[in-house]
This record gives C-alpha cells, sequence and structure tokens, in this order.
C-alpha cells in the first residue's frame, strides 16, 4: 500500500498515457500503428530535444526564458550560411556557435554576477532576437535550401529512423548519462538544492550555471534547425513555439518524478506529443494544440498535489520565482 | 538649505539612472526627427503607452510578491475576441465590454487557484492558463481575425479622444495608476505585498493571508489584461487571436524596467509607468527616424540588462 501510494503519481500517469492510446486507438485507425509511431516521434523530436536543455536550467534552480529567442538567431545564422553557399554540417556548427555565446553571457551574468534570471533572460532574448532580424529583415531565407541537402537533417532515414529521432534517442542517452549517471549530474542537482553548501563542497558553481545554459541554449537552437529544415526555408519566428511545450514538458516531468528528470521530460513531451498527434489524425484544428499543452500541465499538476496532499513527499520546487 | 552637492548626488542616484535615460531618449529624438517633437506626437507617444500600462498594472504586483504571471497577453487577446464576438451578436459595447472582462478574470481565478491550492509554481501556472486562454480565443473564430463594422463612440472616445489635449486614455492610466500608487505605498494591502515578496516564510508567521493577497492579485491582473484587450479590439476594430505575442516581451520589460526605477530593483506602479513610457517614446521615435523597428527590441533587451546590472551592482557596493 505504501508502494502505491508513494508512487501515486508514476502509477496515475502511466493510466493517463494509456487511456490517451486507447482512446486515440478506438477513434483513429492510423493511430497505433508503426508509420504513424514514427511521426509522431519525429513530431516529439523537436520539442523534446528543446526541453532537454531546459532540463538542465531547472535542474540548477533557474528560469530561461530566452532559449527560443536564441534557437530564432541561430537557425536564421545557419540558414544564411546555407544561402551563402556553405555546406549543411559548417553551416549547422557555425550556427550553434552564437548560441553557445549566448548560453555563456546568460551564464557569466546569472552565476557569476548573480543578476535576476527572468529578468536577464528576457532582456537577452530581446536584444537577440531584434538581432535575428538583421539576415533578412524578417523574410524567408530560400536560396540554395533544396540543392544543400540542409534538408536532408530532417528527411534522411538511417537504420529505418528518421534522423531526428536518430538525434533524439543519441542526445537523451547521452543526458541520461550526464545527469543520471555521473558526477556532474550530482553536481547539477546539489546546486539546484543548496548553492551555498554547493560550493562549500568544492563544487565549481559558476562554471556548471555556464554550462547549463550553454547546453540549453544550443539544443534548442538544434532543435530549431532541424524544424528549418523540415520547412525547407529560413523562417524568423520557427522558434518563438519552442517555449511553452518545453516548459509544459519539464513541469510535466517534474510533477511525475518529484525533480528535473532526463526520463521526466521525455515522458512529459511524449504526453504532450501523442495527444497532438492523436488529436491532429482526429482533424482537430492547430489552434486546439497550446489547449492540450495547458489541459495536460494543469492535470499533471494536480495529480501531483493529490500525492503531496496525502502526505509522502514533498515536491521540490524546480523553479524558483525570478525578480528577487 | 541643502547644500547642492547634495541635490546632484541624489539626482544621480542609481534608481533615477532610467529617468535619465528616458530624458535623453525624448532629448535626442526631438533633435532628429521635427516629427518626434510635435506636441501632437508627444501626445499619441502618452496615449499608445496606455494600453500596455494598463495591461501590466496587475503584473506589477504579483512580481513585486515574488510570484510571476506571463498569462496577461494572452488573456488580453481572449478579451478581445471575446468583445467582438459579442458585439458582433448584436449586444451594445457596454454590456460585451463587462462581459468580457467577466470572463477574463476567470483565467486569473484558474491561475491563482493553481498556485495557491495547488502549491505550484507561478510561472508553470501562469503558461498552463496562458496555453488555455490563446487556444480558446483562437477557437471564437477557427484562428482568424473577428472584424467589426462599427465602434460604440463612447469606447472610440476613451482610446482616441482627448480633453483639452490630452489623451482620454493616458488621463484614465494615470487615475488608475495614482489610485494603485495609493494603495500600494498608504495601505496595509501594499505593505503585505512587499512583506510577501521580501521573505514569504516571515509573513505567513507575521499573519498576513498570503492566500488571499495572491489570489486576488492574480485575479486583478486578469481583470487589467481583459480591459485592455477590450481597448485592443476597438482600436484595431476587430478580434485579434494572435496579438498576444507582441505584448509579451513589452509587457515583461515595461515592469521589469520599472522595478529600477524609484524602488530600485522591486517593482512598483510608477516605475510602471515610466517603464511604458520609455518603450513608447523608444518605438514611436524608433519608426519616425525611419530605423528598422527590430533595433527597438536590441536597444529595449539591452537597457533591460544594463539597469538591473547598475541596480544589482549598486546595491552590493560594487558601483557607486
Amino acid at each position: 500500500m505504501n508502494k502505491i501510494k508513494e508512487n501515486f503519481s508514476i502509477i496515475a500517469f502511466s493510466i493517463l498515457t494509456l487511456i490517451v492510446l486507447v482512446v486515440f486507438g478506438i477513434f483513429s485507425e492510423q493511430f497505433l500503428t508503426v508509420g504513424n509511431f514514427l511521426k509522431a516521434f519525429k513530431h516529439l523530436s523537436i520539442t523534446a530535444i528543446s526541453a532537454l536543455g531546459l532540463t538542465f536550467v531547472v535542474s540548477i534552480g533557474h528560469n530561461d526564458m530566452s532559449f527560443h529567442y536564441f534557437s530564432c538567431f541561430s537557425a536564421m545564422t545557419m540558414s544564411w550560411l546555407i544561402g551563402l553557399g556553405f555546406a549543411p554540417v559548417p553551416a549547422i556548427l557555425l550556427g550553434l556557435l552564437p548560441a553557445v555565446l549566448f548560453g555563456i553571457v546568460n551564464g557569466v551574468a546569472i552565476g557569476t554576477f548573480k543578476l535576476p534570471d527572468m529578468i536577464v533572460t528576457i532582456g537577452l532574448g530581446s536584444a537577440v532576437y531584434g538581432l535575428a532580424y538583421i539576415y533578412s529583415g524578417g523574410s524567408y531565407i530560400y536560396r540554395n535550401f533544396q540543392k544543400s541537402g540542409i534538408m536532408e537533417l530532417n528527411n534522411a532515414v538511417v537504420l529505418g529512423l528518421p534522423l531526428p529521432v536518430i538525434f533524439l534517442i543519441l542526445l537523451y542517452v547521452g543526458a541520461w548519462v550526464l545527469l543520471h549517471r555521473s558526477v556532474h549530474g550530482r553536481r547539477f542537482y546539489a546546486i539546484g538544492g543548496n548553492k551555498k553548501a554547493a560550493l562549500y563542497s568544492a563544487v565549481p558553481v559558476k562554471a556548471y550555471i555556464i554550462a547549463a545554459f550553454i547546453i540549453c541554449a544550443v539544443l534548442s537552437s538544434f532543435t530549431n534547425m532541424i524544424q528549418i529544415a523540415a520547412q525547407g526555408k529560413g523562417y524568423l519566428k520557427g522558434g518563438l513555439m519552442l517555449l511553452m511545450p518545453s516548459w509544459a514538458a519539464v513541469f510535466v516531468g517534474i510533477s511525475i518524478f518529484k525533480k528535473p528528470t532526463v526520463y521526466g521530460t521525455f515522458l512529459g513531451a511524449f504526453l504532450i506529443s501523442i495527444m497532438q498527434n492523436g488529436f491532429t489524425l482526429l482533424a482537430v484544428p492547430f489552434y486546439f494544440m497550446d489547449f492540450v499543452i495547458g489541459a495536460v500541465l494543469i492535470l499533471s499538476i494536480i495529480i501531483s498535489s493529490l500525492e503531496m496532499s496525502s502526505g509522502s513527499k514533498k515536491v521540490k520546487k524546480g523553479a524558483q520565482n525570478g525578480a528577487s | 538649505m541643502v547644500p547642492a552637492k547634495t541635490i546632484v548626488k541624489t539626482l544621480f542616484k542609481p534608481n533615477l539612472i532610467l529617468l535619465w535615460v528616458l530624458f535623453l531618449m525624448v532629448f535626442f529624438f526631438s533633435t532628429q526627427s521635427a516629427a518626434f517633437r510635435s506636441v501632437e506626437n508627444l501626445m499619441e507617444v502618452l496615449r499608445s503607452c496606455g494600453i500596455i500600462a494598463l495591461m501590466v498594472l496587475g503584473v506589477t504586483w504579483i512580481v513585486a510578491s515574488g510570484e510571476t504571471d506571463i498569462s496577461f497577453p494572452e488573456i488580453a487577446g481572449f478579451a478581445s475576441m471575446m468583445t467582438a464576438l459579442l458585439v458582433k451578436n448584436g449586444m451594445i459595447w457596454g454590456a460585451a465590454a463587462v462581459l468580457a472582462v467577466l470572463s477574463g478574470i476567470l483565467y486569473g481565478l484558474l491561475s491563482g487557484t493553481l498556485i495557491t491550492r495547488f502549491r505550484f509554481p507561478a510561472l508553470i501556472a501562469t503558461i498552463a492558463v496562458g496555453s488555455l486562454a490563446k487556444a480558446v480565443a483562437n477557437m471564437i473564430n477557427k484562428g482568424q481575425p473577428l472584424y467589426l463594422q462599427s465602434i460604440d463612440p463612447t469606447v472610440q472616445f476613451l482610446v482616441y479622444g482627448k480633453v483639452l489635449g490630452v489623451p482620454v486614455l493616458f488621463i484614465l492610466v494615470v487615475v488608475v495608476y495614482l489610485l494603485a500608487a495609493w494603495i500600494q505605498d498608504y495601505t496595509t494591502t501594499g505593505q503585505h505585498l512587499y512583506a510577501l515578496g521580501e521573505n514569504r516564510k516571515a509573513s505567513l508567521e507575521a499573519g498576513i493571508k498570503e492566500k488571499k493577497i495572491i489570489m486576488s492579485f492574480f485575479a486583478l491582473s486578469a481583470l487589467l489584461a481583459s480591459f485592455s484587450g477590450v481597448l485592443l479590439a476597438a482600436s484595431f476594430s476587430s478580434g485579434q487571436p494572435r496579438i498576444g505575442g507582441s505584448f509579451f516581451i513589452d509587457g515583461l520589460t515595461t515592469v521589469f524596467l520599472g522595478a529600477m526605477i524609484i524602488k530600485a530593483g522591486k517593482p512598483n506602479v510608477l516605475g510602471t509607468l515610466i517603464g511604458a513610457i520609455i518603450i513608447s517614446v523608444l518605438s514611436n521615435g524608433i519608426t519616425l527616424m525611419g530605423v528598422p523597428y527590430y533595433i527597438g527590441s536590441i536597444i529595449k533587451g539591452l537597457l533591460m540588462i544594463a539597469g538591473v546590472a547598475v541596480i544589482v551592482l549598486s546595491k552590493r557596493g560594487i558601483i557607486k
């Protein structure tokens, strides 16, 4: 009985996922097919990779409201380089450079100078988003997109799996090892738990904060590049839609496992994405998807707090509020 | 007699730096553009800061009490669609506005409940509620704007009218803000709100009714956001489901810039009003100078980071 109580959220979440799968399976013939699952995973990889980066920032107890703006800038940099005639791989790597730079700026401002994270990330995000307009003034970049091969980033199939899904698996396994099977992971959580205690335990706190913001910026930029490759044109506002689902995925994960985890984030992203996929198959219009995000979030909040009120565990608040 | 040196020192205190920035900005744009310095344009600047100033007044207090609200732009978008829908179906403007505001408040109550009852971080609760509001706003007309034939003259007057050359909207904003400033600085609610922001546990032990206050702030924020949504519907002659996105950055920038004025680091209503004017001056001046508008977003971002750096570092005594 105690076991059930302890794992209430996990059980409730599994039942919820099962119900979702069964209901969509009944209403849509295509839903429970291999082809559809590959498609769903391809769609999932976009938000899941971005949410993975955010998991690191939340695990050190900070907020990031800028990664989606950085991803716009990086993806536009990549599109611009493609337009200049660069090959896909150098264009992607060079495009990720500014993301690293912005991650460092975020990390130094928040970790080293201890400025409030909400203000810094929104300020820097706003500035970088404005800067992203310099490449094309806000219009699409089409040049060289078809012939450069950049679209393979989304379309290629390796070992029977779409390339984005391969990235999804590799990045999640890598992040799982980093956060849950290495000393670095302990340190991320230590900083999130108590910064001063971590510092006195000889954890290089500042370096880890910078690292978390770099990981967040780079992963969201990379996932936006996949999205741009899927669209077949450099599109400035493409990255903006990453913000809400990424936060939602991370927090659904927190409400299941009581702390930001790699597997929790994955399950959160999975639940949201599979529901969006199911509704798409049922021909529900696109603007309904925000409703799915909101509803899943609220439901997971309530499930998680039901468990708390039964009094077994305490939620470890992942995010502190910024402007203090 | 206060020595002149002290007066000069007071004028250059870190918490007044953004006022100087505003002053220099107005001065600079005035020298660069004849169109900017005309009285008519300056009044237009004041008018156009009105809607955003109303939208983020509640957010100011929410942030000051240590919470976050990012659902306000979506609630405004929802209220603009709701108003348009009701007016389109033959309701008079006044009733439509009241109904839109009342239904907007429901979102605030929902965020408040999720935060106070279910103890989840405000950021995530408002992300959830914002997503719901956005989705409902889009459902009203299948994701399309809803255009209106006519605007009620009273509402028209509220948005575009002038009394003695001063925009009515700005007068309304000043009245609301003065009232809010009084509540903030001369009532116990105001004291409680900063106490909550300073130390949540200590405030609870001191008997401050945290849940009630937080709940009412979120309801207030939703009320003001929906009211500005009604004004948006009037000023665009349409309901715009996706208007929210454009107010997200500007709204939070306003609050955070305002936090650096007067109370050095704490959001306060007069600061927010000045923040709204700064943003309005910036976008107006940049448009009139023919500079691409995205330069404005770069300047705003840098201003915010520089401002918070000055305030935080001066508090630690690194900058004097």
